[in-house]
């Protein structure tokens, strides 16, 4: 291996593991997470056509949903008495992700 | 008798005196319960007191609070009065392309004409040849809009714009100064109407059954797995390596939940039409003639190109220790019938520049109905978390020629009027989303000799998912900023065979490999290679 390509071996290799070491620092909020505490958690109740009313993304901003988050309520009941604090904050970075102004909507078909 | 009035007068006597006894019983009770009203009523008194006395202590409000209050109140009601009318909701992307392309085209047999005496067809050969466009800009922008007409219905729909920087409208001129048109000016010259809608349809939900049907311009281009190369959620209904068209026509889905299947789980039925023969599409319902290369053909009694489709979607969604997993269970089948002779397909299909290949002046129309196709496809898509999805897409499809042949020479279903064919491909690869800003992600498909798919709205130079042969694709994506993406990729095309794209050809495929110098009507390359890079903002 000439000197050249031992560089470059070593610039491709900094590189992905700078960007390992960078996926496994970033310990933010999982849309992934947040998508699934909301089937489970909040859908059976709040699914279309229900007295509850439905919940989709959809229906609040991405600022509407923050505040929803911070003030922590769902009606007069605490959120936390149903997700843990780490729960909510992945339900709020999926429900931000797909609110009414973000740049894709989650569509539900058509 | 005396005593018993007297007795009689004794008793009226005294009961009054029994009676004021009690009465003064009650009336002491009826002064205590007042009294006891009356301090409630003090202490309510000294209470409310309180309260006025601290509002009044409380500080007024602040000089022109209530002037602000009723500015705020001004705006807000033009705000609500601006949001009650906005009866559309408008979103959408731009994107920036810069691509190198390079086409080689390895050495073949041109076509050139008949033999006037023998009448049979003539070659010449021409020897392997590149097409190099170093620089190569485009501009992509779609702007995406969606309306909730009532509780039940909602309209949706995109208009797009798609060009090559610099003239990717054909210039036209038939030497008169003012029937120059072109990239540069087709926006400021007062001659059409055109406006391109990519998608326009309706979607009916029914309040209490799973049932919804959507009909117009379906969303039936960029559909799964595409979302995962592009980033962005699922963008269409059916697979991409099946169905990647504008296609208008009608949907109707039912939820299967309550068949105790997965939330989400649907089975949908659609139909659409290919090609129209009658007004609108260029043919004739009865008979009549068009010029072909080969003279006058008669065209006679056209029938339309339909589609019908089943399409079978299933969302999963577990959790595995701490990782939450999600995948995308899809199965369809298609059933393309009267297909027609004039090739469908991405840019690929027509002439690229080469001696002998000349673009036509002349717009020509379908001759025949040439039979019909099966195709079936499958796909799966799995996400593992966060960061990291793979899938793995498949198509088959089967023609049902019926012994005719186009009557441009182009020939009968996948180059074979008289016999059933089946071709196969298979499309699988993975994306990381490495860090929060960076994306890696890596491609492979490949088709078969008598692979088709319908898929012309590919929206690429050479449509990959239509390919007979091979093709890589790698990928950077840099999500530089919110909504702002850097992409940079590269695919490399190796084809293996002739007509990629089209339904059509003019002899067994098996005459077409590209390695073994085959006779063609238009130069096809062997390879092609495209690096690009894009910018991209989502709004």
């Amino acid at each position: 291996m000439t000197s050249s390509k031992w560089i470059k071996t070593a610039v491709i290799a900094a590189g992905l593991g700078a960007m390992v070491a960078a996926a496994a620092a970033g310990a933010k909020p999982s849309e992934t997470k947040g998508k699934y505490y909301m089937l489970k958690t909040c859908k059976p109740c709040h699914k279309a056509g229900s007295k509850d009313g439905e919940v989709t993304p959809l229906i609040h901003t991405q600022a509407q949903w923050k505040t929803y988050f911070e003030a922590g309520k769902h009606g007069k009941e605490e959120l936390t008495k149903y997700l843990t604090k780490e729960q909510l904050l992945d339900l709020e970075a999926f429900l931000v992700a797909h609110a009414s102004d973000s740049p894709q909507p989650m569509t539900c078909g058509g | 008798m005396k005593k018993f009035i007297l007795a009689g007068l004794m008793a009226a006597l005294l009961l009054p005196v029994g009676l004021m006894a009690q009465s003064n019983e009650d009336l002491m009770k009826q002064i205590e319960a007042l009294k006891q009203q009356l301090q409630s009523l003090e202490a309510k008194v000294a209470a409310q007191e309180k309260v006025v006395a601290q509002e009044q202590a409380a500080p007024a409000p602040a000089p022109g609070l209530e002037k602000e209050v009723s500015n705020l109140d001004a705006r807000l009601s033009k705000v609500e009065v601006k949001t009650g009318s906005d009866r559309i909701n408008w979103g959408g992307d731009l994107r920036v392309g810069y691509g190198y392309q390079n086409w080689h085209i390895a050495p073949y047999q041109q076509f050139t004409g008949f033999n006037p005496q023998t009448h049979m067809p003539m070659f010449q050969q021409v020897p392997g040849q590149d097409w190099n466009n170093s620089m190569d800009w485009s501009l992509r922008m779609r702007l995406t809009m969606n309306a909730q007409v009532n509780d039940n219905l909602k309209f949706m729909g995109r208009l797009s714009m798609y060009q090559l920087y610099g003239g990717a409208d054909v210039p036209i001129f038939n030497g008169s100064p003012n029937t120059v048109l072109d990239s540069f000016n087709s926006a400021k010259i007062p001659n059409s109407d055109v406006l391109h809608v990519e998608r326009a349809l309706m979607v009916y939900r029914f309040t209490n059954i799973p049932f919804s049907f959507a009909i117009g311009r379906m969303n039936t281009s960029d559909g799964p797995p595409l979302e995962i190369r592009d980033e962005s959620e699922r963008d269409g209904t059916p697979m991409a390596i099946m169905v990647n068209a504008e296609v208008d026509g009608i949907h109707a889905e039912y939820g299967l939940k309550d068949l105790g299947l997965p939330d989400g789980t649907t089975i949908g039925m659609c139909a659409g039409i290919g090609y129209e023969s009658g007004f609108g599409g260029g043919g004739q319902t009865a008979e009549s003639y068009t010029m072909t290369p080969f003279g006058v053909a008669r065209i006679n009694g056209m029938r339309d190109t339909k589609v019908v489709g089943l399409i079978y979607d299933m969302p999963l969604m577990w959790m595995a220790g701490n990782t939450v997993n999600s995948a995308e269970f899809i199965l369809g089948y298609n059933r393309f019938n009267d297909m027609m002779d004039i090739p469908y397909g991405a840019l690929l299909n027509f002439p690229i520049p080469g001696p002998y290949a000349q673009s036509s002046p002349q717009y020509v129309t379908a001759t025949r109905n040439l039979g019909d196709m099966d195709q079936y496809g499958l796909t799966w898509e799995h996400h593992i978390g966060d960061n990291f999805v793979y899938f793995v897409s498949g198509g088959f499809i089967k023609s049902h020629p019926n012994g005719q042949v186009s009557q441009y020479g182009f020939g009968g279903l996948l180059g074979d009027p008289n016999n059933s064919r089946t071709g196969s491909a298979y499309y699988t690869g993975v994306r990381w989303k490495a860090t929060p800003k960076w994306t890696l992600g890596a491609e492979f498909n490949h088709g078969s000799k008598r692979w088709y798919t319908f898929t012309p709205s590919a929206g690429e130079p050479s449509d990959k998912l239509a390919a007979r042969g091979d093709v890589w694709e790698g990928y950077v994506h840099w999500n530089f900023n919110k909504n702002v993406m850097l992409k940079m990729g590269y695919i490399h095309y190796d084809y293996s065979t002739a007509y990629s794209g089209w339904q059509i050809a003019p002899a067994n495929l098996d005459y077409f490999n590209l390695n073994n110098n085959p006779q063609l009507f238009y130069p096809f390359p062997k390879t092609v290679k495209n690096a690009y890079v894009m910018l991209e903002a989502r709004f």
